[in-house]
């Protein structure tokens, strides 16, 4: 054997042969030690896939654990996308038109599903393929059974039950409690993560209003997941069963909201909104409790049913719930801003005092008029409603009997001495604001407006954005849209009666004199919530409402003439108190009351029945559990709709017959029985 | 076979038990991977394809058996036959009508409904004789025209076998030819030339637009790895080779467990159950599992080896040479496609992948390896 034999040959192929596997074993290593981890996570991200499963929301019950909205099943048409793509091109084709068909049975032609509708919704993005695409929601029972005993002929339609929105009692408390409705694309961006542990489908509903929006993270439950096998055709292999989690249902939330104060509030406002006969039926009440800032009751008119709205609506439905004026879904309470006319009398008053322009016991002089100015014009001589001079009148009286002139002579001055006292061109405004006017109150509901509270500067503002807008708003005379421009004393002197551009929400007003009608004049936080537990369980607390105080005010010396004065209004029967003659009936004795109407004069002059009509009390007296806000667009004078329909609200209330009050089942209002109460009401034509 | 016993240079005393022992459990664990690559995801599972193993293991196992049997030294004088026979096969197999065609290579005879003969597989093994028979005559005195005829004798197959095109066979014919010139004593100057001549000979292929597209691509996309595709053949290449390398990665240490491979199981390796069987072994039973298939196969590699050291004559010194070359080179490009360092060409797996042809060749030629080795006192 020499060193070139064929054996030492076949030694160079042993080394080359041990280096190879030596490669082998090199490469294997690396892939099975070094980059196991990263390719086994793609291996899952590539062969399984995970089915959300959406969980029940959260009940919204009142203070006393009435359902308000809950859940119900709903049958639902789905197609199972699945076991469709199975099927032979031709059975594709045959079934979609037998589907097609039975869906549309009981369905008017418009409504029709077509063909064309199934499937753009099995392609839809927002449906997971791994889980029957919903087709038709909330058919009928006999449907039901209909598509089950047909069911050979469309072998991939499932009927299936789900979970949505019910309302035992129809349209109570509607504006409160909001709605939900599918996320829309935008939505799903901004929140689709913004509640840890509950991510968004795009499949999903979300609360769109109300305590279905604001109390959102608590009510929507904690979706579940399956997780499935999949193989590489895309079929379900099975489910991996250690994966799966169960959806949890979504928090109970307790209202601070008194289903049966909230049905008599809503009762009471239909009632007088309906007999004022008003061109402009719409209006609001707010039943706030000063002592926290809890909501009792809050009606808004018109209304609605929100059970309409589960599983989507129509563009034109939702146009008619929407349109103006109505504003159907618009909650007056909160989001509408009025002029507060009389009502207003708080808040100037209060500035007069803090401004040093009246004190409480300084009587002034109210011939019926005020003069700013020489001339006989309405820019120089502002009147009382309907001219009635009260005489000598100090803080409380002009209270009691609503003296315009005591309050424009607030205005008037707060303008004209501005400079020589020190005053900035708003200090009236600044200290009406100290009672929360012209900035939100916080309430945890959507779309609240901070109202307005005009000033030299946003008057100007105005008049500039309504001439560059449009000069017509000013017939194209620059004239007109200067001296639009101009503050005045008029201008303060119509602000100080709640007159003018002022505009006040319902439960500002109600808010402001809650800060009165609480013994340390603390002004709260507005809110509905009581309390939020997990579903089910009453006991197992995840919030509890805690009173959020927004400031203490200070009335000074002026507490007691303020308390005296909107006593007055109730009670007095000389002078007469604006709304005297409407509580002549009230239990007076047992549940004393206070109050300040207000007519707002909306629209020309000429039109009188369009005034708004307003009412804010507070009572029992002293230790004042309710403070009641009603306004009444178009309801006339204040003692004339809105604190008869206040005495309507609290006169259970005072009686105590509310106790052993059931709500009716649906919340049906029966509008003649209440036509009944307000006529027995009497009213009067004072502001 | 009276004398089994009292004649120590009796071929029965000199066995290759771990061979023939190591080649049958491959084989068997090659089944049992089959299977698991096709028995579909979810039940009733099919057992179809692993049966049919199952039954080519036997009649391979038969086969060895008898090659064993079989005096490999009768080839010495045959290997002509042998040899014409596989170049018949490979004309034949060319011919419209009798071959069928899959994914565009013409390499099949069907026989009967239950088999299909691809006669390249056979004719690794008849170049590997034939070589053997001829460099055995001239006895390592090899002058440029012995080479030379050597060399056409190799090229005559592989020309066949291109002309399919079957690519992959043709590379381990080319390693194959190259170590048994090696060991038959051509000198390194000569086998650089051949080298050399090869080389040029490939870029020719190639650029002759001889290969179809997608063998090309097969061919250079594993040097891509990272980039994107350029063409829809080229994409179809990464994917298999993305899902290959998933299937091996993620089965780690241990591996999944038997038909627990979600790669494996519900079908994400294309081509699993034959070229790509090793991502099923490596899914499954992870580090542990596919070293300890590699480090059998490295012992029938080395038996074989062995064999050729101990043979008693320079035609199996030369065959054995041959069957380990043709192992190894299959090994080490199987294997190594799976894992991204070897382009990929249609190669089987010896023993494991799935493929009647192919196995029974391998088994075939093991068996003559093991007649070299009983008679190597003889």
């Amino acid at each position: 054997m020499t060193a070139d034999s064929p054996r030492h040959r076949l030694g160079i192929l042993a080394v080359c042969a041990l280096s190879l596997f030596g490669a082998l074993f090199a490469r294997l290593w690396f892939l099975q030690v070094v980059e196991a981890e990263a390719l086994d996570q793609q291996v899952n991200e590539n062969s399984t896939r995970v089915v959300v499963i959406p969980a029940p929301r959260g009940r919204i019950l009142d203070r006393n654990s009435v359902a308000l909205v809950e859940n119900r099943e709903s049958i639902v048409a789905a197609i199972d996308v699945q076991a469709f793509r199975d099927r032979s091109d031709d059975e594709q084709a045959e079934e979609l038109d037998a589907i097609a068909a039975a869906l549309s049975r009981q369905r008017e032609p418009v409504e029709a599903i077509t063909v064309d509708f199934i499937e753009k919704r099995m392609n839809d993005q927002r449906f997971s393929q791994f889980r029957p695409v919903p087709l038709v929601e909330d058919i009928s029972v006999d449907e039901e059974i209909y598509l089950r005993e047909q069911a050979d002929r469309y072998p991939s339609l499932v009927v299936e039950r789900q979970t949505v929105r019910s309302y035992p009692y129809g349209s109570l408390a509607a504006h409160v409690l909001g709605y939900v409705g599918a996320i829309t694309e935008d939505e799903w961006d901004e929140r689709k993560v913004s509640i840890p542990g509950k991510p968004y489908e795009k499949s999903d509903e979300i609360g769109k209003s109300g305590v279905e929006r604001t109390y959102e993270q608590y009510l929507r439950g904690k979706p579940g997941k399956r997780v499935y096998e999949i193989s590489r055709t895309g079929r379900i292999v099975r489910e991996l069963v250690d994966q799966r989690v169960e959806p949890e249902p979504g928090d109970d939330v307790y209202l601070s909201i008194d289903a049966r104060i909230q049905y008599k509030t809503e009762e009471a406002l239909q009632a007088q909104i309906l007999k004022s006969g008003s061109p402009t039926p719409y209006g609001a009440a707010t039943v706030l409790d000063p002592r926290n800032g809890q909501v009792v009751a809050m009606a808004s008119y018109p209304t609605y049913d929100p059970s309409t709205l589960v599983g989507g609506i129509s563009q034109d439905e939702y146009d008619r719930l929407t349109a103006a004026p109505e504003k159907i879904m618009s909650n007056r309470n909160i989001q509408e801003a009025y002029p507060a006319a009389s009502t207003f009398k708080l808040a100037s008053s209060y500035a007069g005092y803090k401004l040093g322009i009246i004190t409480p016991d300084q009587y002034i002089d109210d011939p019926g008029f005020w003069r700013l100015c020489k001339g006989n014009g309405s820019g120089c001589l502002k009147r009382n409603s309907g001219d009635t001079p009260h005489g000598s009148v100090n803080l409380s009286l002009a209270l009691t009997v609503s003296s315009d002139v005591y309050s424009y002579r607030i205005g008037d001055y707060s303008w004209a001495w501005r400079e020589e006292r020190g005053w900035g061109d708003d200090a009236l405004q600044q200290k009406i604001e100290e009672l929360g006017y012209g900035s939100r109150t916080g309430i945890d509901l959507t779309a609240e407006s901070p109202g307005l509270i005009p000033t030299p500067e946003s008057n100007k503002e105005i008049a500039d954005t309504l001439w560059e807008r449009d000069p017509a708003n000013y017939n194209n005379d620059p004239e007109q849209y200067r001296d639009a421009q101009l503050w005045r004393g008029g201008n303060s002197a119509d602000l100080a009666i709640g007159q003018g551009s002022v505009g006040v929400t319902p439960l500002q007003s109600a808010n402001a004199y809650a800060a009165l009608a609480n013994p340390e004049s603390i002004q709260y936080e507005p809110s509905v919530l009581k309390v939020v537990t997990a579903a089910n369980q009453p006991d197992d607390i995840h919030k509890a409402y805690v009173a959020d105080e927004l400031r203490r005010v200070d009335f000074g010396t002026a507490k007691q003439a303020f308390l005296d004065g909107f006593h007055g209004v109730v009670n007095s029967p000389d002078p007469p108190g604006t709304a005297y003659s409407v509580f002549q009936t009230f239990p007076l004795s047992t549940f004393p009351l206070s109050g300040k109407t207000g007519t707002a004069e909306v629209g020309d002059e000429a039109a009188q029945r369009a005034d708004n009509s307003l009412f804010v009390a507070y009572g029992p007296n002293p230790d004042n559990q309710y403070v009641v806000s009603v306004m009444i667009q178009g309801g006339g004078y204040g003692s004339e709709a809105a604190a008869p329909a206040t005495y309507m609200i609290l006169e259970p209330i005072a009686d105590g017959s509310i106790e052993s009050f059931q709500v009716p089942e649906g919340g049906l209002i029966d509008a003649e029985a209440a036509a009944e109460r307000a006529s027995g009401i009497q009213t009067s034509s004072t502001d | 076979m009276t004398n089994f016993r009292r004649n120590p240079a009796s071929p029965f005393r000199h066995v290759d038990l771990v061979l023939a022992v190591t080649t049958v459990l491959v084989a068997l664990f090659g089944a049992l991977m089959v299977y698991s690559a096709t028995r579909g995801p979810t039940p009733p599972y099919r057992i179809g394809t692993g049966v049919r193993v199952l039954v080519f293991v036997v009649i391979g196992t038969v086969l060895m058996g008898a090659l064993a049997l079989f005096d490999y030294r009768k080839l010495r004088d045959y290997w002509p036959f042998v040899y014409g026979a596989c170049i018949a096969l490979l004309v034949v197999v060319l011919l419209p009508g009798v071959g069928s065609s899959t994914k565009g290579t013409q390499g099949w005879i069907q026989i009967g409904s239950f088999f299909q003969l691809q006669p390249s597989e056979l004719a690794k093994l008849g170049l590997i004789i034939g070589f053997a028979g001829l460099a055995s005559q001239f006895r390592g005195d090899l002058d440029t025209g012995r080479v030379l005829m050597l060399l056409g004798l190799c090229a005559l197959p592989m020309g066949l076998v291109m002309l399919q095109p079957d690519l992959g066979t043709t590379l381990v014919s080319v390693g194959v030819s190259f170590a048994l010139l090696l060991v038959a004593g051509v000198r390194p100057r000569v086998l650089g030339v051949i080298a050399i001549a090869a080389v040029l000979a490939t870029v020719l292929v190639i650029a002759s637009g001889l290969l179809k597209q997608y063998q090309v691509d097969r061919l250079t996309s594993y040097a891509r790895q990272d980039q994107v595709a350029r063409t829809e053949d080229e994409a179809k290449v990464k994917y298999n080779l993305e899902e290959s390398k998933k299937a091996i990665g993620s089965g780690g240490l241990t591996g999944k467990g038997l038909f627990q491979g979600p790669q494996t199981r519900n079908g994400y390796v294309p081509e699993q159950s034959t070229d790509f069987i090793f991502t099923a072994v490596g899914e499954q039973f992870g580090l542990l599992g596919a070293g300890a298939l590699l480090g059998a196969l490295g012992v029938i590699v080395w038996r074989v080896w062995r064999t050729a050291q101990l043979a008693g004559d320079d035609f199996g010194m030369l065959l054995c040479t041959g069957v380990m070359v043709m192992l190894v080179v299959q090994i080490f490009e199987n294997v190594g496609m799976t894992m991204g360092i070897m382009p990929i060409t249609g190669i089987p797996l010896p023993l494991v992948s799935y493929g009647g042809s192919a196995l029974i060749t391998t088994m075939m030629a093991l068996g003559l390896v093991q007649s070299v080795h009983m008679r190597r006192f003889s």
